[in-house]
């Protein structure tokens, strides 16, 4: 199974207001911090956080221009998101059947007399 | 077996139908012994299972491979025997990154158990992953657009 390399990217896409974030980003391109910020019903500091962590998992990129502060998506780690669950549907597949095989080996055992 | 990637609702869905009881397959997912002839295969072996089967009751496992001993463990959430068991997840090979099992096990008209386990992988609380305005159907989007050949959902 692969090594989560970015456990982040888990983390940050785990969060209802970060996906929205994100979003807005796809939908815009680029944005202002500001611009960013104003849709949401919290502060500026509290969007700050959320897009330091956005940024840490190098989902978005910042880039400084005078005194304005864009952002931009750089989705290339969600990868790890689809590898995860690729590796664990195969995991499962497997799983459950050596569990279906279990089972019923154990079940034609006892209808068998046999312990 | 039916295994589905669900990347709209970030987990991961598989459902098997055993001839077997239900009380049966409850006991296989959760007797130290049995688990640890029947979970693994050519690739690994598991040993060592620890299950305390109450809520908040810990659980543990090794993995021996070719890549040498992995541990996984967690912590037992739910059990409702022998309906459901809800476990979370940390495996060593996955960063120790906390995740859920959920377990149903349901009779079926000729006697035997469907078995439907969802295993969440983001954010790891149950149903967490709906009723967001933003859902798990634009991670897809995004990643459509700058990942090449992205495994979606595929069958087995």
């Amino acid at each position: 199974m692969a090594e989560r390399a970015h456990a982040d990217v888990f983390q940050a896409v785990a969060d209802p207001t970060r996906r929205a974030l994100l979003d807005r980003l796809r939908r815009e391109g680029r944005a202002p911090v500001h611009e960013l910020a104003a849709g949401f019903d919290m502060s500026r500091p509290a969007v700050s956080k959320h897009l330091r962590l956005l940024r840490e998992a190098n989902l978005v990129r910042e880039q400084k221009e005078g005194r304005e502060r864009y952002y931009e998506l750089t989705p290339g780690p969600l990868r790890d998101v689809a590898d995860w669950a690729e590796a664990y549907r195969a995991f499962w597949s497997e799983n459950l059947l050596a569990l279906k095989a279990h089972v019923e080996r154990r079940k034609g055992k006892k209808e068998r007399g046999e312990t | 077996v039916r295994s589905i990637a669900d990347l709209s609702e970030g987990v991961v869905r598989a459902v098997i139908d055993i001839d077997g009881e239900p009380d049966d397959v409850f006991e296989a997912l959760t007797d130290p012994a049995q688990l640890a002839s029947w979970w693994g295969g050519d690739q690994y072996r598991t040993c060592d299972w620890v299950m305390e089967l109450r809520p908040g009751g810990a659980w543990s496992a090794r993995a021996l491979g070719k890549d040498g001993e992995n541990r996984v463990h967690g912590e037992v959430l739910a059990v409702e025997r022998p309906s459901r068991l809800v476990v979370t997840w940390h495996a060593s090979w996955d960063g120790d990154a906390r995740t859920v099992i959920h377990y149903g096990l349901e009779r079926t008209p000729g006697g035997g158990t469907r078995v439907t386990v969802v295993h969440e992988g983001f954010g790891g609380r149950p149903g967490s992953c709906q009723g967001h305005a933003v859902g798990w159907d634009l991670v897809l989007g995004w990643l459509g657009a700058h990942v090449a050949a992205a495994p979606a959902s595929r069958e087995t």
